[in-house]
Formats: C-alpha cells, sequence, structure tokens
C-alpha cells in the first residue's frame, strides 16, 4: 500500500506545475548566459504569488500587491573569479507603474543611487535594486572583495536585456520636482497613504522646508471619473469637510489634509498645515502635475 | 490521531457544510473601512509568552510593511501591546518607523526584532544598529530570522550572540522565526529548550495542498496545528504570522474574511498571540475585532462560510491552468484579473487585463458550457470564477 502511495506521491510531484526540478526560470537568465561571464551555481527557482512565502520570507507581503506575476531566483558566480556569488530576484510584476511602486518600497532618504542607463539602481556594497519595464530586480553580492562590482556589473548587464521604461511614471516625476521635496522619499503605494485606504493607490512623497514639513499626495484619476473615490474619501476620512467647492479638508493623525481635483487626480497636502499655508503647495502641485494624470494602465 | 488543518477539516471543525448561508456577524468589525474609532475596546485577555516574562494580548503588530509610524501608535493606544519588526524589512528602514512610533510609548509594547544567522561579529552589529534604529535601550524579544533546520536551532554562533546581548541586558527574550520546516524547527526549540518563542506561519491554509496531504495519509508527519499545541504545551511561545493568507479585502458589505482567518488562528489554544501585518487604521480595528472572540455556532457556521469565500478567491496565480480549456478560454488570465479585483482591489487594472483579453478568450466563451474541464490545483471552481470575472469585468 505504501509503495502504491509512494509512486503516487511521486507522479504527483512531477505533475505538479511549478515543479523545481524543470524550472526553466526568467527568459533574462538564459540572455544572459548567451552573453557569457556568469555561471549558474544553483538550480533556479521560481514562485508564483502562492509560493512567495517560502522563499522570501514576511516580505512576500510588501510585493504582492503590486500584482506580482512570478519571481525567478538564480545564483550566479562570475566565471572568470573563483568565490564571486551573485544572488538575482528578479520579479515580473503587473505593469510598469507596479514595478515601479515596489521599487520605491526599497528606496529611502540617503541611499545611494546609481546610473545603469536607461534605469537607477538602489546600491550599497553588496546589493543593487533596480526596475525597467514591468520588471524589478534585486541583487545582492556575496559580501568580500568585488562584492560592489559583481552586483553592479550584473545589474548593467540585466538592465540591457531587459525592455521598457527605467524611468519613473510621470505622476513620481512630477512629486520629484516640488518645492522642499525630500530626496529619495516619492513613493507608489498601493494599499494606503498616511494610514488611509481610501487614499490608495497614489503616489506619495515627505516635503520640508524652512517653516513646514509634510506630505504631499497624488491620488491619480479612477475608473470612474472620481465619484466613487470621493464619495469614500467624504465616508472614510476623519473630519472630513468640503471647504469650499473646490478645497476639501480632513483632520488625520499626520495632520491636516487639504485636498483639491486636478484633471481626474487628487492632489494634496498633509501636515500641520494651515489652510492659508495650503493654498500655495496646493496651487504649485496642481500646475506641476497638469497634463500628467492618467488611469492606471 | 490525524488532524492537520486541511480545508476539509476547517469545514467540518466550523460545522459548515455546503449550503449554509447565514448572516451571523461578529462584534468589533467597523461599519465601514473609515480608520475613526470606535469606542475604546476592553482590554486585551493578557496571556504568558511562553516561558518568557512577557504576558501579552492575542493580536499583535506586524509592522513589517507599516509606512506611517502613526497607524502604530493608533495601534498601541487601542491596546496592542506587541510589535513586531526586523533588522532585514525595508532595508532597515522598518525598524527606524517603529522606533519614531514608539517613541514615548515604548514601555506600553513587547518589542521585537530579527537578526540572521551569520558570523558572531556580523550578528552583534545587527543587533546593535536595531537598538539604535529603534531607539530603545534593550529588545524584548530578539529572534534569530527564518530558522528552517535543527542546526540552525542549535548553532552556537547566534547562541554566543544571544547569550552575550542577554547578559549585556541588551535583550530581556531570545526565540526564533521560520518558514520552511516549521514542524522541524518547533520541535527543535522544544528540545534543546534556549529559545523561549517560535513565530512561525500559521493560517487556515497550512498542512494544505497535494504533498501535505499524502505525507499525512503516510503517517510521515502531524499537521502543523498540533505540532503548535504539542511544543507550546512543553513552554515554548508560539506567535502566529502570516495569519491572513493572502491579505484579502474586505467584501463590501459582508463578514471580513480577515477576521474569521485571525480568529481561526487564535483558536488553537497553542497560538499566544497573531501578529498580521498592518498598513492602515481600518486593518488595526478589523484585527482588533476578532481579539478575545469565543467561538459560538454561530460564528463557526460564519466562519466555515468565510473559508468558502477566501478558498474561492484565492488563486495562487501559477497559471497551471492554461490551455486546457476546450473553448480556449485563457483562464489564467481571466483569474488573474479577477484576482486584480478581488484580492487586490485595483478595478482598473483588473478591467484592463480582462479587456486586453482577445475576443473569444475571455469567459464569455464559457457560454453554456456546463461542466468546466479546467481542474485547478487549489481546488477553485474555475468554471463558477470564470463567470464571476465575466459578469464583473465585461463591458
Amino acid at each position: 500500500m505504501k509503495t502504491v502511495l509512494l509512486s503516487t506521491l511521486l507522479l504527483l510531484a512531477v505533475a505538479v506545475p511549478g515543479a523545481r526540478a524543470a524550472d526553466s526560470g526568467d527568459p533574462v537568465l538564459g540572455a544572459l548566459a548567451a552573453k557569457g561571464g556568469w555561471k549558474l551555481l544553483e538550480p533556479v527557482r521560481s514562485f508564483g504569488p502562492d509560493t512567495l512565502y517560502e522563499e522570501i520570507d514576511g516580505e512576500a507581503e510588501l510585493v504582492l500587491p503590486y500584482g506580482m506575476v512570478r519571481m525567478t531566483v538564480a545564483v550566479l558566480g562570475r566565471t572568470a573569479r573563483a568565490g564571486s556569488e551573485v544572488r538575482l530576484e528578479i520579479y515580473r510584476m503587473a505593469s510598469h507603474r507596479d514595478a515601479y511602486g515596489i521599487w520605491s518600497q526599497y528606496r529611502y532618504p540617503d541611499q545611494e543611487v546609481l546610473p545603469i542607463p536607461p534605469s537607477e539602481a538602489i546600491v550599497s556594497d553588496t546589493s543593487a535594486d533596480f526596475f525597467r519595464g514591468e520588471t524589478f530586480v534585486r541583487v545582492r553580492s556575496k559580501p568580500g572583495d568585488g562584492s560592489r562590482s559583481d552586483g553592479i556589473g550584473i545589474s548593467s548587464e540585466i538592465v540591457a536585456l531587459l525592455s521598457g521604461s527605467g524611468s519613473p511614471p510621470e505622476e513620481a516625476k512630477a512629486l520629484d520636482g516640488l518645492p522642499g521635496r525630500v530626496s529619495g522619499s516619492t513613493l507608489y503605494q498601493k494599499r494606503a497613504m498616511l494610514g488611509y485606504e481610501c487614499l490608495a493607490p497614489g503616489f506619495e512623497a515627505k516635503f520640508s522646508t524652512a517653516t513646514l514639513s509634510g506630505h504631499y499626495l497624488l491620488l491619480p484619476p479612477s475608473a470612474d471619473g472620481g465619484k466613487a473615490r470621493n464619495a469614500r474619501l467624504a465616508r472614510e476620512l476623519p473630519g472630513y469637510r468640503e471647504v469650499t467647492p473646490a478645497l476639501r479638508n480632513a483632520k488625520t493623525p499626520s495632520g491636516n489634509l487639504w485636498m483639491i481635483s486636478e484633471g481626474g487626480c487628487v492632489v494634496a497636502v498633509a501636515g500641520k498645515i494651515s489652510r492659508d499655508q495650503a493654498g500655495p503647495l496646493l496651487s504649485s502641485f496642481a500646475q506641476r502635475v497638469r497634463g500628467t494624470c492618467r488611469p492606471a494602465p | 490521531m490525524r488532524s492537520g488543518t486541511t480545508r476539509r477539516d476547517f469545514l467540518r471543525i466550523m460545522g459548515a457544510g455546503a449550503g449554509v448561508a447565514v448572516g451571523a456577524t461578529l462584534p468589533g468589525i467597523p461599519p465601514n473601512a473609515s480608520g475613526e474609532t470606535s469606542p475604546t475596546p476592553p482590554p486585551p485577555e493578557k496571556r504568558p509568552l511562553g516561558k518568557t516574562a512577557f504576558q501579552v494580548g492575542s493580536v499583535g503588530f506586524g509592522a513589517m510593511t507599516t509606512r506611517d509610524p502613526e497607524v502604530i501608535r493608533f495601534a498601541v493606544d487601542r491596546g496592542i501591546d506587541y510589535v513586531d519588526t526586523a533588522a532585514r524589512y525595508m532595508g532597515g528602514e522598518n525598524e527606524r518607523i517603529v522606533g519614531r512610533a514608539l517613541a514615548g510609548i515604548r514601555d506600553k509594547v513587547v518589542l521585537a526584532t530579527k537578526v540572521k544567522l551569520g558570523e558572531v561579529d556580523q550578528m552583534l552589529q545587527t543587533a546593535e544598529n536595531s537598538l539604535r534604529s529603534l531607539k530603545v535601550d534593550v529588545i524584548d524579544l530578539l529572534q534569530l530570522h527564518n530558522v528552517s533546520t535543527e542546526d540552525e536551532v542549535t548553532d552556537e554562533r547566534a547562541r554566543e550572540v544571544f547569550r552575550k546581548l542577554l547578559d549585556q541586558g541588551k535583550v530581556r527574550a531570545v526565540g526564533v522565526t521560520t518558514h520552511k520546516g516549521q514542524d522541524t524547527v518547533l520541535r527543535a526549540v522544544a528540545k534543546h529548550g534556549f529559545y523561549k518563542t517560535v513565530l512561525v506561519a500559521y493560517n487556515f491554509r497550512s498542512d494544505t495542498g497535494v504533498a501535505a496531504t499524502v505525507k499525512e495519509a503516510l503517517g510521515m508527519r502531524q499537521g502543523l496545528s498540533d505540532t503548535i499545541r504539542e511544543v507550546a504545551g512543553s513552554g515554548v511561545g508560539v506567535i502566529a504570522m502570516k495569519t491572513q493568507a493572502g491579505g484579502y479585502a474586505s467584501p463590501p458589505g459582508g463578514l471580513s474574511p480577515h477576521q474569521a482567518a485571525l480568529a481561526w488562528v487564535l483558536a488553537n489554544p497553542g497560538v499566544t498571540l497573531a501578529i498580521p501585518g498592518m498598513t492602515s487604521y481600518a486593518q488595526v480595528e478589523e484585527n482588533l475585532g476578532a481579539r478575545g472572540r469565543r467561538f459560538a455556532l454561530a460564528d463557526r457556521i460564519a466562519l466555515g462560510r468565510y473559508a468558502l469565500e477566501i478558498g474561492d478567491r484565492h488563486c495562487g496565480l501559477c497559471g497551471a491552468c492554461g490551455g486546457v480549456c476546450p473553448r480556449g478560454v485563457e483562464v489564467p488570465n481571466v483569474l488573474r484579473a479577477l484576482t486584480y479585483l478581488e484580492g487586490y482591489r485595483e478595478e482598473d487594472l483588473a478591467r484592463s487585463a480582462y479587456g486586453s483579453l482577445p475576443p473569444g478568450r475571455n469567459a464569455a466563451a464559457c457560454g453554456d458550457c456546463e461542466a468546466c474541464l479546467v481542474a485547478c490545483r487549489l481546488r477553485l471552481p474555475v468554471g463558477r470564477l470564470a463567470r464571476r470575472a465575466h459578469a464583473r469585468l465585461a463591458g
């Protein structure tokens, strides 16, 4: 009986989709192999949204809202140098915006960012994170001599093998140019902004000027033209009120939230900000995003 | 006795049968997802966390994805007394966020973080960095991060580090976290006695899947639920993570699957507390609603219905159902679109994904097909889901 069951188990293991032994990995790995210079040190493994937890710990919760389709892990070493070891995590996401979004979750002020055309990578001595098109890539190199050049080197090679834009979405670029924006603080948030789900999805950046600090928020146009979202904002934001037909306000733990509409977007500032102070900020914000507001692809 | 937590077992335990429809509600569910505070909940029932000196409520705060310190402060204000982070989350930024959140309220929580196994100097450095990032003098619970074997549980480098930190008063208790080989790790911790807690991935989908089912049939393992009960009985504090099994949204106007999933985890007496991840005020309220629940019959039936709901919607996006439908429906893409809609609440993305299917490849082609031939490895009712996707996304 046990023999029968064990045979069944083996058969099922072969039949179960994603069986690891047959994993062919991500197409970019084939292209990398064709170029030469790197060799696989371990079998390639791939994960879907339901199995990502098996590989990357609780961080899967961070990735999944960005529509992860597939993640491939490969460990490679330079053919020319024994001892070098680089771990790649290649995430195929739902869209370019999502790939940027998950990349932005690993971006913080004061990090080192290097151009790896046409993208840029968040780097350290042992890591590099970048995105291009719908792909987000994390590179981790084994600490030691050459780890930094290994990480940046393979990142430069991979980014050239990917397609699509390496630039942030237009909305993120619009935030980047706002007065006092804290460098490296721009995010694309899928779950919540300032702790409120009704404010997501949207773009967020911190700002700090000589007299004020807080957050810029940009909510892209929604499918229904904003009706349902506006109703939800009114329902879910504490102390929500329409100050004027154009200006809305809510009282959040993060401070006063001031909102106006611009071309289907909602632009907002939050912080210890009075109505008089909010006016110029919102005005320059609205001017900045004019023409860039479009629904999520 | 075999008592793993397969979906079928769950339904049986919770007393839900096919066709049961109950309108029972669980107290504590916010009337909407507003983040506005409902009346202050009663103080949580405290329970000992294994053989540590800590007494904690049953719902802690998983901060791993939390960006806004105010959400953590709100949770502590609402009675949550355990906050979990790790040195590696968000490249170290998560500990700084938690540190900012706990300024002035540090003494109200048990603060847990994690360090990866490595060389002694490296681990000590990581722990020192954590103290700085968290802006605290002492970490209540330092856990060896992501352990999957008995060898890691007995690794002498980690023990040396933890002993030193305990002696220096920089750490109050030590534990491990595990995602793979969880049964092995739980038993190893109970056997060797050095670590006081195990943070384990545990939800209503634990122990499901072909391999687990066959292994259980062969008597090769017990279910995770049993192992948790057993090691908790020997004094190990068991903390549950990934309790939501995918982070699905609450259906509008319906009962909360999150609460049901959380209540299911907490029904295991071996689990001291669960630490669902939270990013919003609404999630804090929702999770607090599951605290202190005792199962009445109506709750069991309602939870059974939740399990069906969650199970029905939890497409793993594995793609294995592709190329099977004789009518040419691109089932993986249809289900993906539905997952975007119902799982991630991304209506634009869902409509875009569904709308991009070539003519004749969406679920309109299901037509009058009565018996869907497409099998799902998670046993989802593919035909029903495809029709639902079409009803909600076509046009």
